[in-house]
């Protein structure tokens, strides 16, 4: 696929998918990646611009005498899925118009 | 794996302590979960640790910089005015320009060569007169102390608050001599640009004279 995902649509998705459960970093890698093309380094950069906003916060969690950590949808992070729902929303039904030949000034 | 994070850790000096320990911890993480162990395996899913550690730079807004710490850069920038005087010295020695023009140019380096020295003599001079009377206030508090204890007492701690001042303002001093060399060396390299200049723009014009 030719079109990059930009960054505000990749926060979307990770928290689409924080909303319906918690992932640590590679399990979220991996269903991030079944659905679109993102390289495996780019995830920590999006989590922890998410961390920052307060959208997603962290607990650890012991695995075979190690820690993973998991990420967490918050309030204000679901709030932020509502907006960026509601912005693709509009836009990809502008782009589809536009692609489809069929806008109207 | 080690190896690998161990490089990438290296690259990330730039980030502050917990924000590096959180950066590794999440790629150690993945790359435990992934099953990856071989360095080569983990170029092939993260990438070199450059590019890694580019990757997440960027997002610091940090200019990647591979080797690079805010001390040495600073002593090398003064090394490189001084090394940048002698380069210009020695290109003027060095280039076919008329005497006069020499000589003005000599005469100003020797100026500025002697302004350089001045001011040099003066902060010597002054942190050499500071530190005496510091010296001194504490010899004589000393020698006073079987008199009045009162009195000792106020030239000893007078001088040691001398020398403690003293102390505060050399960061200040060694800032100003950096900013001297800098600004002598900017002169310098301005000054050679600009008769090296003038004299390639004389050499065209004889040339052209002696086409006609």
């Amino acid at each position: 696929m030719a079109i990059q995902i930009s960054s505000e649509l990749l926060d979307g998705c990770v928290l689409a998918l924080l909303s319906t459960e918690d992932f640590y970093g590679y399990s979220l890698t991996q269903r991030l990646q079944a659905s679109v093309p993102v390289s495996e380094s780019t995830l920590y950069p999006v989590l922890r611009r998410l961390k920052k906003n307060d959208w997603v916060t962290t607990y650890d969690q012991p695995f075979q005498g190690r820690n993973r950590r998991y990420y967490q949808l918050t309030a204000a992070g679901q709030a932020q899925l509502t907006l960026i729902q509601g912005d693709w929303e509009q836009y990809s039904q502008a782009i589809n118009q536009l692609l489809k030949g069929e806008a109207t000034s | 794996m080690t190896a690998y994070l161990d490089q990438f850790a290296a690259l990330l000096i730039q980030l502050a302590v917990d924000e590096r320990d959180e950066v590794i911890n999440f790629y150690r993480e993945y790359l435990l979960d992934a099953g990856i162990q071989d360095y080569d395996d983990c170029v092939a899913e993260l990438g070199t640790p450059k590019q890694l550690a580019r990757k997440v730079l960027a997002d610091y807004s940090i200019r990647f910089n591979e080797n690079l710490t805010a001390e040495t850069t600073k002593r090398q920038k003064s090394r490189a005015g001084v090394r940048a005087i002698w380069l210009v010295v020695l290109a003027l020695l060095s280039t076919p320009i008329t005497i006069p023009a020499l000589i003005v140019i000599f005469a100003v380096l020797v100026a500025v060569a002697a302004v350089v020295f001045a001011i040099a003599v003066t902060v010597v001079a002054l942190v050499a007169a500071v530190t005496m009377l510091a010296l001194s206030a504490v010899t004589a508090g000393i020698g006073v102390f079987t008199q009045s204890i009162w009195v000792s007492l106020f030239y000893i701690g007078s001088g040691l608050a001398i020398i403690g001042i003293e102390l505060l303002f050399l960061p200040l001093v060694v800032w100003f001599v950096g900013l001297i060399i800098q600004g002598v060396s900017t002169v310098v390299q301005r000054l050679y640009h600009r008769f090296v200049k003038r004299n390639r723009a004389e050499r065209g014009g004889r040339h052209h004279e002696e086409n006609r």
